[in-house]
């Protein structure tokens, strides 16, 4: 008897065993199949991008606030419309939206970054690491403006929306100066109301103010006088802005927050915050920004090259940003402990409840726009916060002190400006699990999904410039079937390439008013003044994403693209075979293997279809390397005409 | 080894042997194990896996309401019907007679119902490991098993109780009707909030749909309801039906 039931238990503690455990997510996730092996996504769900209309479901969840196991979040016109604990909710997908799984992924708001300088492309980078807002402390009025008026429409998708305090307040030579700008500089207090009403006029969110207290032990630059500084945050409350201070010691930090101001930038290094200035920090509300990752980079300590170790990363990376992180500022001889103070400050900040903001200070030498707040947030839970209180200080912390509206939150009602990471940054079992935030599978801007911009090895190493393209006609097949007037030319393109087993044949045929002749049997001159191309073949099962058609190279090869932005639209005239057939026109950008596509439906009657280049969206048009004509997705035979190639 | 049992009265001897005869039985009665062990079992690989809405979630769920429903049935049939038959017959009388004491009888219908309990559970963690692709952390599958098995309790109670008022013609079909209503609206057959807001209310006050809540809770699929309301309920339900067997019961002994 003792037998038999000693044998049920062992079999029972070995069917316990033997269940299955979720997987960790691993590496193997990254395949490399031919074509696609220079895309860094291709697990089966980054086949498609989901836009405007669809459901997360199961996915861990933090609103910038607080923190949701597993939920359903639901997607319509761009906007969430639900958020709501996944228990199977058919319910919701009424609308039958498209889904998609987040099981093992964590969706977070679009990142704040409360702390950078944009210039250039600064907005796209950071959109391309999941950062959607960017608080600039100091640029040139005309960059802010122009992208201050994008962020309140919708259709800012391919840039984190900008926040701006344009022009710094500064001292004649003070910091702020060297960097070769035109700035106002302020001289004395009675300067200070003009400076802020200028600012404002120029289309300062905020007014940011440099200033290094009198009795500070070191002066690496002039400042203006404790006077200046009281009299510029007496003008800007007047007139509602906030301002917030860049200071490099506790001292002036005090002095700043005494009088007045609402929060401080960088947490300083020469000694740690005493229990007097968090005590006043608490009692005036005010906030800080510490800035952790330019401090590590000040005191040689940079966190560049660890990012830039990440292949996933450097895919994603320009070259111009692989050069800020490569950057270093000159040793100027800080202890490399001072750091620690800072840490210091931040965890005893942090504990008392007084706000911290994540701010990478980009493009700094050792930061970029985008990946920097990454390690930023990092660092700050290296200083002492919890991954939970990093996270919120670069998401929800912000609205509730920077006039940004709802960004940092994904709400209902909001537009759905998020992003989806593989893993969970919240896990307290593994230590390195704040890294989790670079892990991002997909990136959401007001509802569409960005393609994020891919940096290949090759197109770092290139130099040439780029040809520029002009309206035109490309062919009409009257006289040639590969030859174009502008490009390389046109030739078959099949997954072949990529290990498909897809087929395509091409040719020319004439056009006659009784109807369709093959160029072989008409007579040569009559049916030359008006050939067209015949396209047939079956795409056949053998690669995840089946093409046959025809490509139409823009530069010399793949790596090497054309300025199509002098170009409006692709005009085209098609028709099918026998029956409706779709057609694909993929777009490349060069060096990168994923296409923009677009579906045209053809008829089996002749029609004149325009493919609009200035509406792409996520489209970058002056570094355009192929034009391809396919069909694609579905499989099996299939037969297009095609005529008259034009740009417009 | 029966003659011997007798000749020495142990007591413990006489709960393992009444339990070990009581499990023989049942074995022996295909007409109660192949229902019990086939209906969720059935039910689920369709539901759960075959017909599945959601892959990723579907076949977790479904495998935890199911085992609900699984569990219950055996709490119900080998109680209620069980003790019903055998008043019918006569057998519980008999036994009431012998020198067993009656806690050895409830005892062993109790392990009786665990052990087919473990069996259901263990095929249902089976199937939706290998065809609906469930994936729990080593901690979730034992806890779920432990509430499960554990949590048929409160409806041996139940069953007790019918077992003791129904009739033994009439306990089979009864306790089917309710057995068969009680599980769907308690949202075991298909998630609960798939049903219409009115049956989602009622559903509060059935005890299995409390049981289901406990043990999505190990899977963060409940509603979000906390434990101690969902233990309470079925607190509750097990006293007051011990309650209502004992009156039962004594009303039986005045006759």
């Amino acid at each position: 008897m003792s037998g038999k039931v000693f044998t049920i238990i062992i079999v029972l503690v070995a069917f316990f065993m033997v269940l299955p455990e979720p997987q960790q997510e691993s590496e193997s996730n990254v395949k490399t199949v031919g074509y696609a092996a220079t895309e860094t996504e291709t697990d089966e769900n980054n086949a498609e991008t989901f836009d405007n209309d669809f459901i997360i479901r199961n996915v861990r969840l933090y609103d910038g606030n607080q923190q949701f196991d597993s939920v359903d979040v639901a997607v319509v016109d761009g906007k969430i419309i639900k958020i709501e604990k996944s228990i199977i909710l058919k319910t919701i997908n009424k609308n039958d939206l498209r889904e998609l799984n987040g099981q093992g992924k964590t969706l977070l708001p679009g990142l704040v970054d409360a702390h950078t300088h944009a210039y250039q492309n600064a907005l796209s980078e950071a959109l391309n690491f999941g950062v959607t807002t960017e608080l600039d402390m100091f640029t040139m009025p005309e960059f802010a403006n122009t992208h201050q008026r994008k962020r309140d429409h919708a259709d800012n998708i391919l840039a984190a929306d900008l926040f701006s305090a344009t022009i710094l307040a500064t001292a004649p030579d003070g910091h702020g100066t060297q960097f070769g700008f035109d700035v106002p500089l302020l001289r004395s207090p009675d300067e200070a109301q003009l400076f802020v009403t200028q600012r404002i006029d120029q289309g300062a969110d905020y007014i940011k103010a440099v200033y290094n207290s009198a009795d500070a032990k070191q002066h690496f630059f002039p400042s203006i006088s404790k006077a200046i500084l009281q009299a510029l945050i007496t003008a800007a409350h007047r007139q509602d802005k906030m301002l917030v201070v860049h200071v490099d010691n506790l001292n002036s930090a005090r002095e700043a927050i005494s009088m007045g101001a609402n929060g401080i930038i960088h947490s300083f290094m020469d000694q740690v915050a005493d229990d007097a200035f968090i005590a006043l920090m608490q009692e005036r509300n005010a906030f800080i920004i510490p800035t952790l990752t330019v401090q590590a980079s000040f005191t040689q300590q940079s966190s560049g090259l660890a990012l830039l170790k990440s292949e996933t990363n450097l895919t994603y990376l320009n070259k111009l940003q692989r050069q800020q992180l490569k950057a270093n500022f000159p040793d100027f001889g800080i202890p490399k402990d001072n750091l620690k103070k800072a840490f210091e400050s931040v965890r005893k900040l942090s504990n008392a409840g007084v706000l911290i903001l994540a701010g990478s200070d980009a493009p700094n030498p050792g930061t970029t726009h985008g990946l920097s707040l990454h390690a930023e947030i990092e660092l700050l839970t290296q200083a002492g916060l919890t991954n939970e209180q990093a996270i919120h200080s670069a998401t929800g912390a912000a609205s509730k002190v920077f006039p940004i509206g709802e960004r940092g939150l994904l709400k209902v009602g909001n537009y759905a400006t998020m992003l989806l990471i593989d893993g969970n940054p919240f896990d307290s079992n593994r230590k390195d699990a704040i890294k989790d935030s670079q892990k991002i599978n997909r990136i959401w801007k007001n509802g569409v999904e960005f393609n994020r911009l891919v940096t290949t090895q090759s197109s770092i190493n290139s130099t040439a410039e780029t040809k520029k393209f002009s309206p035109g006609l490309i062919t009409d097949f009257n006289h040639q079937l590969t030859l174009t007037n502008m490009g390389s030319g046109l030739s078959k393109t099949t997954d072949q390439y990529a290990g498909g087993k897809s087929v395509v044949k091409v040719k020319l045929s004439a056009m006659s008013e009784r109807g369709l002749i093959d160029t072989s049997s008409s007579s040569a001159s009559s049916a030359a003044a008006n050939q067209y191309l015949h396209v047939s073949g079956e795409t056949r099962k053998g690669f995840m994403f089946p093409w046959a058609g025809i490509g139409y190279l823009l530069g010399k090869n793949m790596q090497n693209g054309v300025d199509l932005s002098a170009i409006k639209a692709i005009r085209f005239k098609a028709k099918a075979g026998a029956q409706t057939n779709k057609l694909s026109v993929l777009l490349f950008q060069s060096g990168n293997m994923q296409p923009i596509q677009k579906e045209f439906k053809l008829t089996t009657e002749w029609q004149t279809y325009r493919l609009e280049l200035n509406k792409l969206n996520r489209f970058n048009l002056s570094d355009v390397s192929n034009i391809s004509f396919v069909k694609s997705q579905s499989l099996g035979p299939f037969e297009f005409m095609l005529d008259d190639l034009y740009f417009e | 080894m029966n003659s011997q049992a007798l000749d020495k009265p142990n007591l413990l001897n006489i709960y393992l042997l009444e339990a070990k005869t009581e499990t023989t039985r049942l074995l022996r009665t295909p007409g109660f194990s192949i229902p019990t062990l086939l209906f969720p079992i059935m039910f689920y690989t369709f539901f759960g896996i075959i017909f599945s809405m959601n892959p990723a979630t579907m076949p977790t769920y479904l495998m935890i309401t199911y085992a609900v429903f699984g569990v219950i049935g055996p709490a119900l049939f080998s109680f209620g019907v069980g003790i019903a038959i055998e008043r019918g017959q006569g057998w519980f009388d008999l036994k009431e007679v012998s020198p067993m004491p009656a806690s050895a009888y409830i005892i062993s219908r109790i392990s009786l119902t665990f052990i087919f309990a473990a069996v259901i559970v263990v095929l249902l963690f089976a199937i939706g490991a290998v065809f609906g692709g469930v994936q729990l952390m080593r901690w979730q599958w034992i806890s779920l098993f432990f509430i499960f098995v554990l949590g048929s309790l409160p409806f041996c109670a139940i069953g007790m109780t019918l077992g003791l008022y129904l009739k033994s013609s009439s306990a089979p079909a009864t306790v089917n009707l309710i057995y068969l209503p009680m599980g769907f609206l308690s949202g075991l057959w298909m998630p609960i909030n798939f049903l219409p807001e009115v049956m989602q209310q009622f559903a509060n006050i059935l005890p299995p749909y409390h049981l289901a809540q406990l043990a999505l809770k190990i899977t963060n699929m409940d509603l979000g309801f906390p434990v101690v309301l969902h233990l309470s309920v079925l607190a509750v339900y097990a006293l007051l039906f011990i309650v209502l067997a004992l009156k039962s019961y004594n009303k039986k002994d005045k006759q």
